[in-house]
This record gives C-alpha cells, sequence and structure tokens, in this order.
C-alpha cells in the first residue's frame, strides 16, 4: 500500500509537471510580449525592455518556468492583465463559487443514482433495469450544454419553475442562490448518473451472487433487511470510489455548464482567460485543476483501496 | 485404414437429417482460414441486421450522413440569408423551425450544421486510429521495454484532462478546422492505443506469430500482415465507440467557441450564439441541441450494436 502510494505520488508530481510545462511554453509562443500588452501601443521601446528586464521576460525560458514554479508554490501568482486583480484571490474565489456548483450536483444526484442503480440491479434485465441502463447510457453521452438547453426550455422557460440565469440577485440568501444553482447542476448530474448507477448496479448483482446473500434469504431474513445490511453495504464502497473519480470529469464539465450559464466559476475563468490571452491567469488556474483532479483520483484510489480490500492495489501486500 | 469406422461416423446423418456432403480433399489451412472468417463475417452480418440497436442507430447515422453531403438539395431556405424583419419568428408554415435573431430560417441552418461534426468527428477518430493501433501493435508486439515505455507514456497522457489542455491550446494558438481535428486525435490516441496493445498481447501468444518469426518474417511484416488482421475486430469497436466521443467533443469545442467562427451554422456553435436569446426564440437553440442529442445517441446505438455482435 505504501509503495502503491508513493509511486502514484510520483506520477502525479510527473503528471502536473508535463501539464505546468506545457501551459508555460503554449504561454510563449503567443504574439506580442507581456511588457507590451502591460503599457500598451503608446510605449517607447526603452520603456519596454525596462519593464521586460523587471518581469524577468528577458530570462532563458529554464530560467523563467522554475521562477514561476516556484512562485506558485509560494503563492505569489501575480497580477491578472484583463481583470487587474491578484490573481490568487481571483481564482481561489472562482474556485468557491464552482465548488458550490459541483456539491449541488453531487447532493442531487448521488443518491438518486446510487438508489436507481441497486433497484435496477435487483431485478436484472427486468424493466425497470432496462430503464435505468438505457437512460443512464443516453443522458451520459449527451454533451452538458444540450441537456442543460432543453432543461432551461422546459423548466425556465416553458414552466417557469426555475430562474434562466445562475447567478442570484446580490444580497439573496443562501437559499435562493442554491435555487438559481438547481438547473445548472442538473446537466452536470445527467452525466454522473449513468456511470454511477452502473457502478452501484454492478455491485448489486456482485452481491447477489455471494453464498452470505442466499444464505440471508434461507436464514428467512425479510427482504428490506438483506436489502438495507447486506446489499447495500456492500454495493456502497466501490460506487463511493467511483464518484471520487469523477472530479476529472466534473471539471471539464464545469467548463462547459458555467459557459452555457454564464455562471462567473473557475471553468469560465480558464475559458475566459485563455482566450483573452490572460497569461497569469491561465498559468495558474489551470495549474489549480490539475493539482485538484489528481488530489481526487488519488483520494479515489486510497478510498478504493480501503473500501474494497479483495482489490490489492500494485502488488504490495 | 484403421481409422475407417471413425470416418463412417462422423459421416453419419446429422440431426436435421440431410446427407452430408461428401469432405473430398481435406481442406488446406489457407481455405480453413478463408472459410472460417466467411463463416464469421455471415454471423456477424446476421447478428446486425436482426439488432434492433444497431438499425435504429445506423438509419440515424445515414440519415444525418445523407443531410451533411445533400444539405443543399434539401434546405428549404438559404442559411445563411439574413432577414432583419423577421427574426424571432415562431415555428410556422414558411419557416418550419421558426427564425433566429438575424432572421434565419432555423430549420436550415440545422441541416446546413450537420456537416462539420460530419467531417471533425470521423477524420479525428481515423488520425487517431492509425496512430493509436500503430503504438499498440508496437508495444504489443515487441513486448519489454518498447512495451513499458509506450504503456508509460499511454498512461500519462490520459492522465491529463482532455477539455482542459483543449480550452488551452486552441484558447490560446486559435482554432481551426485542422486543429481541432489533430487535437481530438490525439487525445484518443492513448485509449486506443491500450485496447489494441490488449488484444495484440492475447494474439502474439498463439502460435502462428512464433511461426511467422522462425520463418524469417520482419517484424513490421509479420506484424501488419500477421496480427493486424486478427486484431481487427477490437479495433473496429474501439473506433465506433470513439467516434461518438468525437462528435461530443468536437461539439462541445465549437460550443465554447474554440471550433469554427461563425457564421457557420454549425450546432455547437449555433447553442452559444443563440444563448443570449433563449428566452425570445428557444426554438433557434433546441432544433440544433435535438439535431445533435439524436446524432450522438445513433452513433452510439450502432457502436453498441456493432460491439455485441462482435463478442
Amino acid at each position: 500500500m505504501r509503495n502503491y502510494l508513493l509511486s502514484r505520488v510520483g506520477q502525479i508530481a510527473l503528471t502536473l509537471l508535463v501539464v505546468s510545462l506545457l501551459v508555460f511554453v503554449l504561454c510563449q509562443v503567443l504574439p506580442g510580449n507581456l511588457a507590451q500588452t502591460i503599457l500598451g501601443p503608446h510605449a517607447t521601446a526603452d520603456q519596454v525592455a525596462i519593464l521586460n528586464h523587471k518581469l524577468g521576460a528577458d530570462q532563458p525560458l529554464w530560467t523563467r518556468f522554475f521562477s514561476w514554479l516556484k512562485g506558485f508554490v509560494t503563492g505569489d501568482w501575480g497580477q491578472s492583465q484583463l481583470l487587474q486583480e491578484p490573481v490568487f484571490g481571483l481564482i481561489m474565489g472562482r474556485l468557491g463559487d464552482s465548488l458550490l456548483l459541483a456539491a449541488v450536483a453531487f447532493v442531487t444526484i448521488v443518491p438518486i443514482s446510487v438508489i436507481a442503480g441497486i433497484a435496477a440491479g435487483l431485478k436484472e434485465a427486468g424493466p425497470l433495469d432496462r430503464f435505468v441502463s438505457i437512460g443512464g447510457v443516453s443522458l451520459t453521452v449527451i454533451p452538458e450544454f444540450v441537456s442543460g438547453v432543453v432543461l432551461l426550455s422546459i423548466f425556465a422557460i416553458g414552466l417557469h419553475w426555475l430562474p434562466v440565469t445562475a447567478v442570484a440577485p446580490p444580497g439573496s440568501s443562501f437559499g435562493v442562490r442554491l435555487e438559481y444553482l438547481i438547473l445548472p447542476a442538473i446537466p452536470l448530474a445527467f452525466v454522473l448518473f449513468g456511470y454511477i448507477a452502473r457502478m452501484a448496479r454492478a455491485g448489486t448483482i456482485d452481491v447477489l451472487a455471494q453464498p452470505y446473500y442466499r444464505t440471508a434469504i434461507l436464514k428467512g431474513l425479510p427482504r428490506r433487511r438483506i436489502v438495507v445490511s447486506h446489499v447495500t453495504r456492500n454495493a456502497l464502497p466501490p460506487t463511493v470510489a467511483v464518484i471520487a473519480g469523477q472530479v476529472t470529469y466534473l471539471v471539464g464539465g464545469l467548463i462547459v455548464v458555467e459557459a452555457l450559464f454564464n455562471y462567473p466559476g473557475i471553468g469560465k475563468l480558464l475559458l475566459d482567460s485563455a482566450t483573452g490571452h490572460d497569461i497569469t491567469v491561465v498559468q495558474a488556474a489551470t495549474l489549480t485543476l490539475g493539482l485538484i483532479i489528481m488530489l481526487a483520483n488519488l483520494l479515489a484510489d486510497v478510498l478504493f483501496a480501503v473500501l474494497v480490500p479483495r482489490i490489492r492495489l500494485g502488488g504490495s501486500r | 485404414m484403421t481409422d475407417q469406422p471413425t470416418t463412417r461416423q462422423t459421416l453419419a446423418p446429422e440431426p436435421n437429417g440431410k446427407t452430408p456432403h461428401d469432405p473430398g480433399p481435406p481442406e488446406s489451412p489457407a481455405d480453413a482460414k478463408a472459410n472460417r472468417t466467411r463463416r464469421n463475417r455471415r454471423y456477424i452480418i446476421k447478428t446486425l441486421s436482426t439488432s434492433p440497436t444497431f438499425i435504429s442507430g445506423a438509419v440515424i447515422v445515414l440519415f444525418w450522413v445523407f443531410v451533411g453531403v445533400a444539405w443543399q438539395l434539401v434546405v428549404p431556405h438559404d442559411p445563411q440569408a439574413v432577414d432583419p424583419f423577421h427574426s424571432f419568428e415562431p415555428p410556422s408554415s414558411t419557416h418550419l423551425l421558426g427564425t433566429d435573431n438575424l432572421g434565419r430560417d432555423v430549420l436550415s441552418r440545422v441541416l446546413a450544421g450537420a456537416q462539420t461534426v460530419l467531417l471533425i468527428a470521423p477524420a479525428a477518430t481515423v488520425l487517431a486510429v492509425i496512430f493509436g493501433a500503430l503504438l499498440g501493435l508496437v508495444a504489443g508486439y515487441y513486448g519489454g521495454i518498447v512495451d513499458i515505455f509506450v504503456m508509460r507514456a499511454v498512461d500519462v497522457l490520459m492522465a491529463i484532462p482532455t477539455l482542459i489542455v483543449a480550452v488551452l491550446v486552441l484558447g490560446i494558438l486559435g482554432s481551426s478546422l485542422l486543429n481541432v481535428i489533430i487535437l481530438i486525435a490525439v487525445f484518443f490516441v492513448p485509449q486506443i492505443a491500450r485496447t489494441v496493445r490488449g488484444s495484440v498481447g492475447d494474439e502474439v501468444q498463439k502460435g502462428y506469430v512464433e511461426a511467422a518469426r522462425m520463418r524469417g518474417e520482419r517484424g513490421f511484416y509479420s506484424m501488419v500482415i500477421e496480427v493486424l488482421p486478427n486484431v481487427t475486430s477490437p479495433i473496429l469497436v474501439e473506433a465506433t465507440i470513439r467516434l461518438g466521443y468525437a462528435v461530443f467533443t468536437a461539439a462541445t469545442l465549437s460550443f465554447l467557441g474554440l471550433g469554427l467562427q461563425p457564421p457557420s451554422p454549425d450546432w455547437g456553435r449555433t447553442i452559444s450564439e443563440q444563448r443570449a436569446y433563449i428566452e425570445i426564440s428557444p426554438w433557434a437553440l433546441l432544433a440544433p441541441a435535438i439535431a445533435l442529442a439524436t446524432f450522438i445517441v445513433g452513433v452510439n446505438l450502432a457502436a453498441d450494436g456493432l460491439r455485441k455482435a462482435f463478442k
């Protein structure tokens, strides 16, 4: 287990290094230089050269890369050129908004899909199973912005049940803010539904084939008790581990949903700063998201190892 | 002559009552192989033609392929014709799906918008299959250090969140049809390489690869001539599954404004363009959204049918 964890941490560090290098190199090939962008078109060549020197833009690529990396680690993330704000505070604020949206999506979908998956697994190949399987697959393959448009048209425009925007008016209570987040959360939840329900279903079917399940029936335990204390308890752990592994997907989904609902989260920030060539923000946001994804995946692996003990990881015994 | 009785026994009438054909001279190995392939192919075609999943998927996909190729023949209006006096019109007999903010006919734009996704997704998939299959073949055939190196690289590549990288690359470098195709292909290479590597690994265990090596066939030759034909089914299945993801990714990128630029009637692009007017003319967003949903579900149904038939 310890060896496995160490090798995973090493792999994460390597992947993050590759990602950060990729971002850094990408930003270097941008047309125009940093100082010119900051000072505007009327700056003299001398002014540009002085600022370039001050910013360290005249240093070789490697030196700049490592000083940037050092700045990132120590929390010195620089200033956004587009928004004129310190990047650290900007990203942390947007991250908070995104986490709230993601939390709403998780809280809505996890219980529903786990229950649907277990119910489907209990009656394998029954009508409910077919419905959950086909529904899950169809919802998973449809892009978030497509389901988002359909949901908006039905629930916000047709029925007027929910607001069309995702951001509540300033000064609203927490409850009202949550109400505005229901509609954006559903497309994210749709894509997750298929994965989670499939996992819960597979776990349930697995349990039904175990001898202890038969023993429980033959002992004459009531069906409800069997489902709660045997099926759910054993089908849940792998499902929990899979849920933690969905963060990679979730970050991509957030970019799309935040763009559709014009929600000021970190996904929208990344998209706007990339298309607006706001380099300091792009670099910091990418590395932050990369870090979150890698840590979540590590957490998923650890959860899997702890919750599903019969699966041994990385040959460690 | 001692084995005469057993031979006669196998020549006994089959359960269906027909007398079997004279087996004639024994089949050569090549004939046997050809027969097996033919029988296998007939089985697959039969499974596919009786699978409702595959047929409904194929019909939907073929419909959109036809529209993508021949949209000029089927559109009721010019998809780019701007008519400011008739903007935001609800569906009517002249404009079956209404008009958008510039008075353009929504139905015509939806029909004309099929072609970009139909171009990007298959092109990216084919590109990814070629490179992924090559990598998987090389890794599985040579094994050892080559295998470890390729598969480690694949692991690292697969851990990278694709949409973030796409936003970075296309947002910073700017977007073009070719950029989008190459990027999606790069994202799919690792998964295909892994699948092919798995199948090749099984094949290499079989005697014929060893025989080819003993015969002195060169590595590349025996890889392409001996191994590749035996792993085409998994490659084909993987390719159709990837095709579904390619449509998903291509549409998402163009929705994010990282695909084609306006006034392209591309579905994803149109949805983001019309987003501001959703309260006035929801039909201008719903139409491309539903078109995209049917196409994606169609591709996935076909892929699912294919996967089951090849099992």
